[in-house]
């Protein structure tokens, strides 16, 4: 498809800026500060630094100030800001078994290590709009307590371990060798490493990516889990210091993580050299930074279908769905809809109008009346 | 405590914690500033579960400060952007190695870091087992469940 470019306009295109601040400010009143929106909209800064793919909740909130709510124009302005931001290095890996936990719920067990605690959740209450906030002067609660004295760095089990342990799950054998790929650096070539599709997934679209994890479970898709396990908490940040070469901690990212348990499967292993059949669960993954858990859970379920090596629905296919659930290239190229196409759309003017006057070799007159198939 | 102890709990201070030492070593020492401070990228990798494979989960903005205090560097990365904090974790650090006479002064306000921090992960465990439940199977126990939890 050609795309001809177009000039001018200039004074109009700044104008129209100028529009979109002045409605921003014409209503007058107090501007919203930064540290209210990272504090009371904590929800629609988590998405659009997981969608930005950039941890910080003041640039975030910014974003949203500036896109007046729009999490997709943040996640946008976020993504332009870190391209001009130097990568100074990459963090150790960290091991999700070192979260502090706020939240950790198993649909898949009744009675769990550590226990199923709810943390900030509102899974099991009506949606009533709360008129009373209308009038809400000052931002003041006690939280609900419980005493409890366990470490804080206490480790808690994971689920998938605890099955594991009983043989339904295999132990991974982890590959030290094994550099993640990084699509930030390096192309998308498909079939896509498993590391880069889990980190094409966790910058995915809120609703992209809830969309195809929900049309896996409706039947366009074969993944249809039990969540092993939901998490929410807190993982440490840590790099190697460049002075003294030994791991320190910069600081800890709100994530939320799923491990989802899907259909099992037969594999074929070799024990003492003798090949066996045997039949496993198959697991799927989702870690994002914030606190969003049906993304979490919609990524695991596409980690799964992802998996496929003989994709038989579109949710299965790699290419259909990482290349359609980033919010930056989606709602660019809808965008870019709007643009000026006079000249490209004159030549399907030329060939309709060639056709309607019978101009045009092997084609016939349009009658009065006839639709043009 | 271990100087990477030291440097994990001044990274994630608040900064009006660690201001007025900061200020204080800035009156009394001479000090280069290296590298001013500058935001930055750390790619964030994590350990998935299922195949334990690492992966990029997405970048952390950064800012960074570097100074130089008898010969001695003085390094800082924290979380955010926040000049001032980059700057002064540097000094503080940087003096933490340079001049041994004040190690005592940035291992006292370090304790205290480590109590308010461990203080505040105490109130978040105890609102989260506030909202510890047990649902239960209506209809009676599914016998698996309790087979499962055995073990």
């Amino acid at each position: 498809m050609g795309y001809v470019g177009v000039k001018g306009g200039k004074d109009a295109i700044l104008n129209a800026e100028k529009v979109v601040e002045y409605y921003r400010c014409r209503k007058g009143g107090a501007s919203i500060d930064i540290e209210q929106i990272k504090n009371q909209m904590r929800f629609l800064v988590d998405k659009v630094m997981s969608e930005g793919s950039c941890y910080s909740t003041d640039l975030a909130a910014i974003a949203l100030k500036q896109a007046e709510g729009d999490p997709m124009e943040a996640a946008y302005l976020v993504r332009a800001f870190r391209s001009t931001v130097p990568r100074i290095a990459y963090s150790l890996t960290t091991k999700s078994e070192e979260m502090f936990c706020l939240r950790r719920i198993s649909p898949s067990f009744q009675h769990i290590p550590w226990g199923q605690v709810l943390g900030p959740s509102k899974d099991y209450s009506q949606r009533l709009i709360r008129f009373e906030l209308a009038d809400e002067k000052e931002l003041s609660i006690d939280p609900p307590k419980k005493e409890d004295n366990s470490p804080l760095d206490e480790k808690v089990e994971k689920v998938i371990d605890y099955c594991r342990k009983q043989g339904l799950i295999d132990w991974p054998e982890k590959k030290p060798e094994q550099v993640p790929y990084d699509i930030t650096r390096q192309p998308m070539v498909f079939p896509l490493d498993r590391s880069a599709r889990l980190q094409r997934l966790t910058r995915g679209e809120d609703g992209a990516v809830l969309a195809f994890g929900y049309a896996s479970l409706r039947g366009w898709g074969s993944v249809h889990p039990t969540l092993a396990e939901v998490r929410v908490g807190y993982l440490p940040v840590k790099i190697k210091h460049p002075y003294w070469g030994t791991e320190v901690t910069v600081g800890q990212v709100l994530v939320t993580e799923v491990e989802s348990i899907c259909s099992f499967e037969k594999k074929k292993i070799k024990i003492d050299g003798e090949e066996q059949e045997r039949y496993t669960f198959s697991l799927g993954y989702g870690l994002i930074f914030g606190h969003n858990d049906h993304k979490a859970v919609a990524m695991s379920i596409l980690d799964r279908a992802l998996c496929s090596a003989d994709p038989q629905s579109p949710v299965q296919d790699q290419e259909f769905v990482l290349y359609h659930i980033d919010n930056m290239e989606s709602q660019g190229f809808i965008s870019h809809l709007k643009l000026p196409h006079y000249v490209t759309f004159q030549s399907s003017l030329d060939r309709l109008r060639n056709i309607k006057a019978g101009k045009e070799k092997g084609s016939r007159k349009i009658n009065k009346g006839e639709a043009y198939v | 405590m271990k100087q990477e102890e030291i440097f994990a709990l001044f990274m994630q201070a608040e900064h009006d914690d660690i201001i007025y030492l900061a200020n204080e070593f800035k009156k009394e020492f001479d000090y280069e500033i290296i590298r001013k401070p500058e935001q930055g990228l750390v790619m964030f990798r994590a350990e998935e579960t299922v195949e334990k494979l690492d992966f990029n989960v997405g970048e952390i903005l950064m800012t960074t400060a570097e100074i130089k205090i008898a010969n001695v560097l003085g390094y800082s990365m924290i979380m955010g952007m926040n000049n001032e904090k980059a700057l002064d974790c540097a000094v503080i650090l940087g003096v933490y190695e340079a001049i041994s006479t004040q190690q005592d002064k940035i291992i006292k306000l370090a304790k205290q870091l480590k109590l308010k921090n461990e203080s505040r992960l105490r109130e978040e465990r105890e609102i989260a087992s506030s909202t510890r439940v047990h649902f239960e199977v209506m209809g009676g126990q599914d016998p698996n469940v309790k087979k499962y939890h055995q073990g």
